[in-house]
């Protein structure tokens, strides 16, 4: 292999770690949820559009600046996820796994109705505070949206684990999603931690739809292939496993960018399902996740 | 008995209907009729099996593309062209059905939406095969000489009577062995082992035989609508399919069709519907800047969706099983209470 080969490869690792950081994002906001509501949040992608719509409408229709933009729009973010639990899934909460799916695909239906309707079908372009340049770094020449992307996700990511490992609500929220009835039995408000879980991915959802929206553009259907590639990512590092899903998020990014360099770009999808398909039937439970054991 | 006349009546007049309905209206029926099948045969593999599929979408697809494609290059007659649709997206099945033994719950959702995600794509891709984003048109069945009949009437007749020959196909496949098997592995795999009943192959049958039922649909569309384009087979229409078994009842002959007859409905309905919704949020001010309303059809899919999950789970055949059962419960206290002879009467004997 000659050097600029390797090279290239390089810069295929990058952009392709740069992708895989929202994949892991939303991969994360997807495990949050699962692990302390065994949900699988089909809708998590189309939230994700639907709160980078707003902040779309903060800021090219009522002129606000950027960074109370962005604040607003997560204080929203945080509202919808919590009221999604509170209102739709707490019904549905006992139900069989069908329900509960079939419900989170009606979510799915109703975000992404409602944002083509009020917000059109057209493309937009996000406003994003990195400009397009670039830079040179050990010979590789690596976007600055791309740096920007993997440093806000790797910000992020170190924040939420300071605030689930470091502070009460967090611990409390590890213990709901750990072992409910015990955490119940300690006194901690259980139905209010699990909202605060599906808020908590909701905002999570939202910096990934920020961040993804100034490089794939803005539009309803945005976060379909993001969304998919999140499932592969969640998938791969176990849906048990929030480090888990970020290493998986990673992974599937740079995998995607290599192949995609090395075969062909059309069959991404493709990929993504036989990635997905081969996980789970060779590790069901992913690379980090625990089995469970059924009992009968 | 009752049940059984109401049953021939609506045989017959759906074999007359479409003599004397318009063009729209055998299109609309005919489309009934198709997701009909793919409503008998997702609900074989979700309700009767237990497994979830998003993915049907695609094994629609496969079966439409089978079809034109053997019908246009072979020029094999319309039903061995369908019936090769209905196969070649049975086969696809039994093969997911293979890597779906180990999944169950959110992970068989997840793996069967990524099928209905790449499928479309690949259709993209095989260019030469599927004719990429043109698609591929296919000729009609030309109705039989001396029968009279327009093409839309013919059409619609072999939409009908495919559907029907199903609904009796599968109103005998539940009640016997294999459906019982279906049910038995739903209800308890270990159980259901326990007593004989091979996993492996009734769980992979349940995968082929729904998607082949798929398949056939796909087949009928592709002859209906006379062209098809990876563009109709996208996940939402998975999650369409999913939507009219559940809202109709799962694990239920009678939900089937229920669920495929209003989903066809719904959006003729309700693009009125919204129209109303549009014309009231102007009223108070709140013009939407989108271009159609037409596309608020999906939220109208998402909350009934939800609706129906919290309200009445078992579907709306679940509401006629309970009226039902209410009736049959009022008749029987009655008999009981002739039957026995009150305490008073004995006491007072």
């Amino acid at each position: 292999m000659t050097e600029g080969q390797l090279l290239s490869l390089g810069q295929q690792v990058v952009s392709g770690l740069s992708a895989g950081s929202i994949y892991a994002l939303l991969a994360l906001a997807l495990v949050l949820i699962y692990q302390s509501t065994d949900v699988v949040n089909f809708a998590q992608g189309e939230m994700a559009m639907f709160t980078t719509f707003i902040a779309f409408t903060l800021l090219t229709w009522y002129g606000v600046p950027f960074v109370p933009a962005v604040i607003l729009t997560l204080v929203l973010a945080f509202l919808l996820g919590y009221l999604v639990e509170r209102v739709v899934i707490r019904p549905v909460e006992d139900a069989p796994v069908l329900s509960v799916v079939i419900v989170t695909l009606g979510l799915y239906s109703i975000f992404n109705s409602v944002a083509g309707w009020v917000w059109g079908y057209v493309p937009k372009g996000f406003p994003s505070p990195i400009s397009a340049g670039t830079v040179r770094f050990l010979g590789l020449t690596v976007g600055l949206l791309d740096l920007w992307i993997l440093g806000c996700a790797i910000l992020i990511m170190a924040l939420l684990h300071l605030f689930l490992h470091r502070t009460t609500l967090g611990t409390a929220m590890r213990a709901t999603a750990h072992n409910r009835s015990a955490a119940r039995l300690v006194g901690i408000p259980v139905g209010r931690m699990l909202s605060l879980g599906w808020g908590l991915s909701a905002v999570l959802g939202a910096i990934a739809g920020m961040l993804a929206a100034p490089k794939i553009f803005l539009e309803p259907n945005m976060m379909a292939g993001v969304l998919l590639y999140a499932f592969a990512g969640a998938v791969l590092g176990g849906l048990s496993s929030p480090s888990g899903a970020i290493i998986g998020g990673l992974l599937v990014g740079v995998i995607e960018n290599l192949l995609g360099a090395l075969v062909a770009t059309e069959l991404k999808a493709g990929l993504a399902f036989f990635m997905i398909l081969a996980v789970l039937v060779v590790r069901p439970q992913g690379l980090f996740g625990t089995a469970r054991r059924r009992k009968v | 008995m009752l049940g059984r006349l109401l049953l021939g009546v609506l045989v017959v007049a759906l074999l007359v209907a479409p003599l004397f309905v318009n063009q729209f209206a055998n299109f609309v029926l005919s489309r009934m009729a198709i997701y009909t099948v793919v409503a008998l045969g997702l609900n074989l593999l979700t309700g009767y099996s237990g497994q979830m599929s998003l993915g049907h979408g695609a094994f629609f697809a496969i079966g439409a593309y089978g079809t034109a494609i053997v019908a246009n290059r072979l020029g094999l007659p319309w039903p061995l062209c369908i019936l090769v649709g209905g196969l070649v997206a049975g086969f696809a099945g039994y093969l997911l059905g293979w890597p779906s033994l180990r999944l169950s719950g959110p992970y068989l959702a997840i793996a069967t939406l990524a099928l209905a995600i790449a499928v479309p794509q690949a259709l993209l891709k095989f260019e030469g095969l599927t004719g990429g984003v043109q698609g591929l048109k296919l000729a009609q069945p030309r109705p039989p000489a001396g029968l009279g009949l327009a093409q839309d009437q013919w059409l619609a007749y072999i939409c009908l009577v495919t559907a029907i020959l199903m609904v009796w196909v599968t109103v005998n496949l539940v009640r016997g062995r294999v459906g019982r098997a279906f049910i038995a592995l739903r209800d308890s795999e270990i159980a259901a082992q326990a007593v004989g009943v091979s996993l492996p192959r009734f769980k992979t049958l349940a995968f082929a035989v729904s998607a082949f039922y798929t398949g056939l649909a796909g087949g009928l569309l592709a002859y209906l609508l006379g062209y098809i384009a990876p563009d109709a087979f996208t996940l939402v229409v998975s999650i369409e399919f999913l939507t009219m078994v559940v809202i109709g009842g799962l694990a239920s002959v009678a939900g089937s069709v229920i669920g495929a007859v209003l989903i066809v409905i719904l959006p003729l309905v309700s693009s009125n519907l919204t129209d109303y919704l549009a014309a009231l949020l102007n009223l108070v001010g709140l013009s939407a800047v989108g271009a159609t309303t037409r596309g608020l059809i999906w939220a109208i899919y998402g909350v009934i969706l939800i609706l129906v999950m919290v309200f009445l789970p078992g579907g709306l055949i679940s509401l006629y099983d309970k009226i039902a059962g209410f009736w049959a419960a009022k008749r029987e206290g009655a008999v009981k209470r002739s039957a026995v002879p009150s305490p008073e009467v004995k006491g007072g004997g």
